[in-house]
């Protein structure tokens, strides 16, 4: 997907009927409840508390806040986040 | 494959400023991470796999952090033993169990040497037996019985070998070669072996020297194997003479007789014992049961287990009255037939004496009967 230009994955995504997070190469984030945070295509963990999780995605960060926040299971391109989740937040790095 | 992965993890406690760029940098290098959490500021707690671990062990000067190790895999435990234990057990024990049950079983039965029909007829006889392919090895009888029963039942049969090699039975056979008896030539008379009185004759060869109705005594000449008066010509006399003999007989006979009988009902119950000491399973004893024993097997060992079957047969005590004379005439032509040869014709009988006891019956009995009384005897012929 990397490999074709920009409009043209607009247009796809658009009439292609292809999904977004494929064709974008953007993080799916599923929530169950406050439990269970699941998410796909990420691009590393930044920081890891009780607190506060910052996840790397491809322009910008993920935060996710809470409380007895543990990841559950980190793999290459997956991150399960149990705990009570309060908070999910998006930042460009310039924020930083 | 989920869980199984879940018990080979180590649990790793990290400590020290620098733990989170630790972390990041294992996770970065695409290392499944499980449990992260953390403890206080600069405490983590994680589950990697042995190989992870090793990873952090290299990289912690870097990040100048303390590591240790909380949890590490072991035996199976408990609830873990329970997943993947019990299987494994259940599996062993039932591998045992074919086995036994495997090594108790008659694989293979050859039969070797002999002609076909011989070897057939032997198989028959083994099958008979309980020698044959899937039977259990305690259900047959004992080699040795097997050789004699198969050696009686046989009879061209002149040897039997069983091998044994485990569950495997090999049988040697040979097969007796019979010989014909040449037909003896040589000149022979025939004379008398009893006395009596002469009804018939018929001389296949030779010249008779008696007539029907003469009386001749022990030793006598009948039929002569010298043809001419010379003695020359000389044949094997053959023939039969058929003459009345008497014999006096004593037959005792009990008038009253009682004897056990097996009913022909039986039961059987089987029981194990271990080294032949303690029953399994407690067999009954009585004075009428017989009792075989055969041992398990495991593999080519025999066990110290013995398989034993009872066979109890009822008996039945009986009393014979030997009152109608009918029944008691029956016992005394037996009894004459066993004295006297089985085939020949009782002609006319007599009971000269009769003494009657309390429970016994004695009688003195005249019996002519009629009999071949010709016997071969070789003509010297002085050479």
């Amino acid at each position: 997907m990397k490999m074709i230009p920009k409009p043209f994955r607009n247009w796809l995504s658009r009439y292609g009927q292809l999904p977004v997070d494929i064709v974008y190469d953007y993080p799916r984030v599923t929530m169950i409840g406050q439990l269970h945070l699941y998410i796909e295509n990420h691009h590393g963990l930044s920081h890891f508390s009780n607190q506060e999780i910052i996840i790397n995605q491809q322009q910008s960060q993920m935060v996710v806040t809470g409380r007895d926040l543990v990841i559950k299971n980190l793999l290459k391109e997956e991150i399960v986040i149990e705990g009570q989740i309060e908070n999910v937040s998006w930042r460009s790095p310039s924020n930083l | 494959m989920d869980k199984y992965y879940d018990y080979k993890l180590v649990q790793v406690r990290v400590t020290g400023n620098q733990s989170n760029e630790l972390i990041q940098s294992i996770a970065h290098d695409g290392h499944p991470i499980r449990d992260l959490k953390q403890i206080n500021n600069e405490q983590f707690s994680l589950r990697v796999t042995p190989q992870t671990y090793f990873e952090m062990k290299r990289r912690r000067h870097t990040y100048s952090c303390r590591l240790k190790l909380i949890h590490r895999p072991r035996l199976l435990k408990g609830k873990q033993f329970k997943q993947f234990g019990i299987p494994i057990v259940i599996g062993v024990c039932l591998a045992f169990i074919l086995i036994l049950l495997l090594s108790n079983i008659i694989w293979r039965v050859e039969v070797i040497g002999g002609s076909q029909e011989l070897r057939y007829d032997v198989t028959e006889t083994l099958n008979e037996l309980g020698l044959k392919r899937g039977n259990w090895m305690q259900h047959k009888e004992t080699l040795s019985d097997i050789e004699r029963e198969v050696m009686n039942r046989i009879d061209e049969l002149s040897y039997i070998g069983i091998n044994q090699q485990g569950t495997a039975f090999t049988i040697t056979v040979e097969e007796s070669e019979t010989f014909e008896e040449p037909k003896s030539d040589e000149p022979v008379d025939l004379i008398a072996s009893k006395t009596g009185v002469i009804q018939s004759m018929f001389v296949e060869v030779g010249k008779p020297m008696v007539n029907v109705q003469d009386t001749v005594n022990q030793g006598d000449l009948l039929v002569s194997g010298l043809l001419d008066e010379e003695g020359e010509v000389k044949v094997h006399a053959e023939g039969e003479v058929l003459a009345d003999v008497w014999y006096r007989v004593q037959v005792t006979s009990p008038l009253k007789q009682s004897y056990e009988m097996l009913t022909g009902d039986k039961e059987t119950n089987y029981s194990l014992t271990l080294f032949d000491r303690f029953d399994i399973f407690g067999p009954t004893t009585d004075n009428l049961t017989y009792t075989t024993e055969r041992p398990l097997y495991f593999l080519n060992w025999e066990l110290p287990i013995t398989y034993k079957r009872h066979d109890h047969y009822n008996l039945q005590t009986e009393t014979k009255e030997f009152e109608e004379s009918e029944q008691l005439k029956e016992e005394i032509e037996n009894q004459m037939k066993r004295q006297l040869d089985s085939d020949i014709d009782v002609v006319y009988q007599k009971v000269l004496h009769e003494e009657r006891d309390s429970d016994k019956v004695k009688l003195d009995i005249f019996v002519k009967v009629h009999e071949d009384i010709a016997s071969k005897q070789i003509i010297d012929q002085g050479d």
